[in-house]
């Protein structure tokens, strides 16, 4: 089963028990001293897992080049766990000064895309491995905006070398909140330079919206637009995300579950 | 990439974070309500960010 699970100490027990069954797994870079990283996820590096630094602060989308210190953050965090790669976001995090704690939409301008391309060749030269890039959630979309998502990821991983972390649950979101045809994002992203796969649960908001939170079960478009990613691509490794409402075991497991059975096209999508 | 296209990009972000993080008018181009849906997704992000940061998790808590 090419499944895998975050790590997150909340999860930490449910990947030690499955630890056999998951292939790969990630932790977010910021949350922990990488000179310091918990002994369990060491030890599943140690173990032979592939493990992935997961950097959020990064911004690759800001108008400033990506802090030094971050990046070397992450280029330890890389060989502690001696990780193939590392993954960032196409997107920012601050501006004027303030963080927001969020991925925010990268404006898809042609100015705006040659930044983030000087942006992710610089990170890219500080890193010890390979960067890996994803696809983000948008809360909103920009008035400036010229270019389709799809060129702009496309063009970012063409100019740069990186791969792409393909967030299938960020382009369902995508998709019910801004119309987004996700089939021919796909259709227009170089599914070859997947590194891997995420997947995470939403929620509907009484303000209309499809919340990516991360916090609750998956929801069938992404279980949908999962099923076609993996016969696109049926070797990528596919990680379930969870950052709350973390529930028993079990929930998780059944969800790992529910994934490998996606993946493996026993499970019926709507 | 020129210095003043960097520094153009970077004040487009910073009013929209303005507008997100301290209740800001929405910046040129948006409409009004294009940014209440995001400025509670971040307000909720910030709260969360800052709860987990606040509290130590061991894996191995201490007996009581």
């Amino acid at each position: 089963m090419n499944v895998g699970l975050a790590w997150r100490p909340e999860l930490a027990w449910t990947i030690e028990r499955n630890r056999e069954s998951l292939a790969i797994t990630e932790f977010v870079v910021e949350n922990f001293d990488a000179k310091a990283l918990p002994r369990p996820l060491l030890d599943l590096a140690r173990g032979g897992m592939t493990v992935v630094p997961h950097g959020i602060g990064l911004s690759l989308g800001s108008g400033d080049p990506p802090d030094r210190a971050r990046l070397d953050r992450l280029a330890r965090a890389a060989e502690a766990v001696s990780a193939p790669f590392v993954s960032e976001h196409i997107a920012f995090v601050r501006g004027g000064g303030r963080e927001t704690e969020h991925l925010l939409p990268v404006p898809r301008t042609r100015e705006a895309l040659e930044i983030v391309i000087e942006n992710v060749r610089e990170a890219i030269a500080r890193l010890p491995v390979p960067l890996v890039l994803e696809n983000i959630a948008h809360v909103f979309e920009w008035p400036e905006d010229e270019i389709e998502d799809a060129e702009f990821v496309s063009t970012v991983l063409r100019e740069t070398g990186a791969r792409l972390l393909l967030d299938v649950a960020n382009l369902a979101a995508n998709a019910r909140n801004f119309g987004w045809d996700a089939m021919c994002w796909l259709d227009r992203v170089p599914l070859d330079r997947v590194a891997y796969v995420h997947v995470a649960g939403g929620v509907s908001g009484c303000d209309g919206f499809y919340h990516d939170t991360h916090e609750h079960s998956l929801a069938e478009p992404a279980l949908a637009l999962l099923a076609e990613v993996s016969a696109r691509i049926p070797a990528a490794p596919i990680l379930l995300e969870r950052d709350g409402n973390y529930g028993t075991r079990e929930e998780i497991e059944a969800e790992l579950a529910a994934i490998a059975g996606v993946t493996r096209g026993t499970r019926r999508v709507a | 990439m020129s210095l003043d296209a960097r520094k153009r990009l970077a004040a487009r972000e910073g009013a929209v974070v303005a507008a997100l993080t301290e209740g800001g008018p929405p910046p040129a181009g948006f409409e009004p309500k294009a940014l209440e849906i995001a400025a509670r997704v971040v307000a909720k992000k910030i709260e969360r960010v800052g709860r987990k940061r606040s509290r130590s998790f061991s894996l191995f808590p201490a007996k009581r």
